[in-house]
């Protein structure tokens, strides 16, 4: 059989369940041809059908993604015997396609509904263009290739950000639990060691306890200002320990405590900061208590509750489990069953060591579970929870059906030829980089000349102003010879006038005492000007406090709001609300459609287009009001309105998200 | 005074309050939240002092952390008036009032303050 005949067999395949050599088999028996390709094109095809059933079995991915790609075997057998370099794992544009392919589609299920279409649509637009080339020979496949691995590429960046974006929301959710547990813990070993008024109780549990977790966030466990509170807490607790019987000592060193407590209490209370009056009232509530200390008045003591501290520990018996759980590296996929649920396709994004607790997400960016360590090494040991490999997986079981055996053979071999491919792209960016040099250096140079001339400019500018200079300065001492003359004249008559010199002498007298005055006088002005600096500085101080522990709080709200969001955006997500007739983004419930609130759409049923973002849906009153980015409104539209210009492609929705954006990037402004 | 009297007082006078002054847009422009606090609150609105002038007629996200609740409520608002204060060049009063929103709190705020009921806003 000659190649034509072989590459006819191949383009005729309609069995793609079938590897391409048994699908040539079958072909040929089917019309009673005798002939066979050529031993070692057989050979060839062989190595590919193996190949591929080893991938299909130890790299698996979902269908209909992986019946998809079954369509581009035939074409990856032609090139097999047309092309050397498909000999070598990992050289040709197809064996990176499949394992570019595998990497982003490993995390890809079915019930992942509308944010898994993307790739669902790349893969089968792949295969279609492939097939295509096969069938008509035109164009270039490696080009095809290309494009579609750069588009897979950015799905799988896409994918990454809105993972990462899921792991520092939940770094801050956890990092406020741990602030709240820490500081629940401190103020509850302290009420165990002292008793207290009913009313210091309520303020060390009140706003004391959220001060010390502002305290926590912003300077931390191991930070000099978290151990004075803590001792505040101490000093106030102990405070109140004394009765009438007390020594003089403790007595006056009561009197001391009770001077320095309320400036220390007063500086730690930072979620009182925007309230003076809360300050002053518990501050005056503390001053009173101590009064009544002082005075030998009875006050009364009684033992505090502490601060619930309800699902805040972590197991701490996991002795070997760690081990394994070592083993598990953050980005790695497993396939979860548990029982009774749908088997999920989870990444591990985040390993939290303090609670003992791993975070997985989906696909889609989305946390899909959370588990002890303990739990999820039961679920490994019992093989309800499987790690999924990925990698280079195309290429490792082209090398593997080619006997060689170990991933570390064939990774060694899938190395001396990546670095191939890599030269030719890193040349490419190389020569960029250079021509940006060029003209960077070209730019700096102009900017070097400007930089010279100016400076030019500069000096002789400032060569004309010493002249000058020079010239006044040499008139003033001139101007200055002739008054020493006349004044040594003055002086030579006041000598031979006896009567004149005793005036001046007194003059003399009279002007030394003016002097002092003025001396006086600056030293005072002097002594007022840096009170007014201290004072000054002081206020800043207290500015700039103030907007950290503001910055603090807007950071804490827009990360909660945040979290709402992800609610909304989850419940969004339920494959019940889809809907064909509707463009993405919007969800038509029951008789309603349902857009999330700050959703941005693209209007263009008038003369220009108008972009606005959904302020307010009123159901009762059946509006719709879309705003710009200041509040003001632009469009309102009742139900079937807005469901007209759907269906008519009349608007379009831009981009769903938070009505208050990433928390990472929101401006405070001034406090009110 | 009496301590209920005192808790109802600081419900109606003083809360905190974030109110969003530009959303997030398409591309990197960023919110611009401001922080302020409330004068007074009733069933349908509030009145704040903020040190910024809001546009009247605007629609605004605002979120306010009631002493008595628990969460955040998020609520969508319009500005009804805004006046710049006499003894203070920047510092503004402003009426705003609270719109029935899908995906807001507005029940849990009106189930919150089901009692009161303040004209002043």
């Amino acid at each position: 059989m000659n190649i034509e005949e072989v590459l006819g067999y191949l383009r005729a395949i309609e069995n793609y369940d079938l590897g391409p050599m048994d699908a040539i088999r079958a072909q040929t028996e089917a019309v009673g041809d005798p002939s066979l390709p050529q031993p070692d094109q057989v050979a060839t095809l062989e190595w590919l059908q193996n190949a591929y059933a080893l991938w299909s079995e130890e790299f698996p991915i979902e269908e209909p993604l992986a019946g998809q790609l079954k369509r581009i075997l035939p074409v990856a057998a032609a090139q097999a015997i047309t092309d050397s370099d498909f000999t070598v794992p990992g050289a040709h544009p197809l064996h990176q396609l499949f394992d570019t392919i595998h990497d982003s589609a490993i995390g890809w299920q079915a019930q992942l509904g509308r944010a898994g279409t993307a790739l669902e649509t790349l893969i089968e637009t792949a295969a279609t263009q492939i097939t295509d080339w096969f069938e008509n020979g035109q164009g270039d496949l490696s080009g095809i290739c290309e494009d579609i691995i750069t588009k897979a590429t950015k799905d799988q960046d896409r994918a990454q950000r809105m993972t990462q974006r899921l792991v520092e929301t939940e770094k801050g959710k956890f990092r406020s639990a741990s602030a709240r547990w820490k500081s629940a813990e401190m103020i509850n070993n302290n009420l165990a060691n002292f008793s207290a008024t009913a009313e210091i109780g309520s303020f060390l549990k009140g706003p004391w306890y959220e001060s010390a977790q502002l305290v926590l966030l912003k300077f931390g466990a191991d930070s000099s200002e978290w151990a004075d509170m803590t001792e505040t807490t101490r000093a106030l607790l102990d405070s109140l320990q004394i009765d009438g019987s007390a020594e003089e000592d403790r007595r006056q060193q009561l009197f001391e405590l009770v001077t320095k407590l309320p400036k220390v209490i007063k500086r730690w209370l930072f979620s009182l900061h925007m309230d003076t009056e809360g300050v002053n009232d518990a501050i005056g509530m503390i001053e009173l208590t101590h009064m009544h200390l002082l005075r030998q008045q009875p006050i009364d003591l009684v033992q505090i509750e502490p601060v619930p501290m309800e699902g805040m520990s972590a197991d701490r018996t996991m002795g070997a489990k760690l081990k394994t759980i070592e083993s598990l590296s953050l980005g790695q996929w497993f396939l979860v069953a548990e029982e009774g649920e749908e088997s999920q396709r989870v990444q591990l994004v985040l390993k939290l060591g303090q609670e003992q607790l791993l975070q997985f997400a989906n696909k889609a960016g989305i946390k899909a579970m959370q588990h002890g360590y303990g739990h999820f090494c039961t679920l490994l040991s019992e093989g309800k929870a499987t790690a999924l490999r990925s990698g280079t997986s195309f290429s490792l079981c082209l090398a593997h059906a080619a006997a060689i055996k170990t991933d570390a053979d064939a990774a060694t071999l899938i190395n001396t030829v990546k670095p191939e491919i890599e030269e030719a792209r890193k040349k490419e960016r190389q020569r960029e980089e250079s021509e940006q040099l060029q003209e960077e250096q070209e730019e700096a140079a102009r900017l070097q000349r400007e930089n010279e001339a100016a400076e030019k400019v500069q000096r002789e500018k400032e060569a004309a102003e010493k002249q000058l200079q020079d010239q006044k300065e040499a008139e003033k001492i001139q101007l200055e010879q002739k008054e020493q003359e006349k004044e040594e004249e003055k002086k030579e008559q006041l000598q031979r006038e006896h009567e004149e010199k005793e005036r001046f002498e007194k003059n003399a007298i009279e002007r030394q005492k003016n002097d002092k005055e003025k001396t006086e006088k600056l030293k005072n002005d002097s002594e007022a000007a840096d009170k007014l600096k201290q004072e000054k500085n002081a206020a800043e101080i207290r500015k700039s406090e103030a907007e950290e522990a503001n910055k603090i709080r807007i950071e804490e709200y827009l990360r909660k709001k945040q979290e709402r969001e992800q609610r909304l955006a989850q419940i969004n997500e339920t494959p019940q609300y889809r809907s064909a007739e509707i463009p993405p983004g919007a969800e038509l419930e029951g008789n309603e459609i349902r857009i999330p609130m700050g959703t941005w759409l693209g209007f263009h049923d008038g003369d220009t287009p108008l972009m606005a973002k959904l302020a307010v849906h009123d159901r009762e009153q059946d509006s719709y009001i879309f705003v710009n980015r200041e509040g003001i409104k632009m469009r309102s539209l009742n139900k079937r309105e807005l469901l007209s210009l759907m269906e008519n492609s009349l608007v379009d929705i831009l981009e769903a998200r938070s009505n208050f954006g990433n928390p990472t990037t929101g401006e405070a402004e001034d406090p009110g | 005074m009496s301590s209920d009297k005192r808790k109802y007082q600081r419900l109606s006078h003083e809360e905190t309050i974030f109110i969003e002054l530009a959303s997030a847009g398409l591309g990197d422009e960023n919110a611009k939240i401001a922080l302020c606090k409330s004068v007074n609150i009733s069933h349908n609105g509030l009145r704040v002092r903020i040190n910024h002038e809001l546009t009247v007629g605007a629609i605004l996200q605002i979120g306010v952390e009631l002493t008595n609740a628990e969460d955040t409520l998020y609520l969508a608002a319009q500005v009804i008036w805004c006046e710049r204060d006499k003894e203070s060049d920047d510092s503004w009063s402003a009426g705003l009032e609270l719109m029935n929103a899908n995906d807001s709190d507005i029940e849990t705020w009106r189930e919150l303050l089901g009692d009161m009921d303040n004209p002043d806003t």
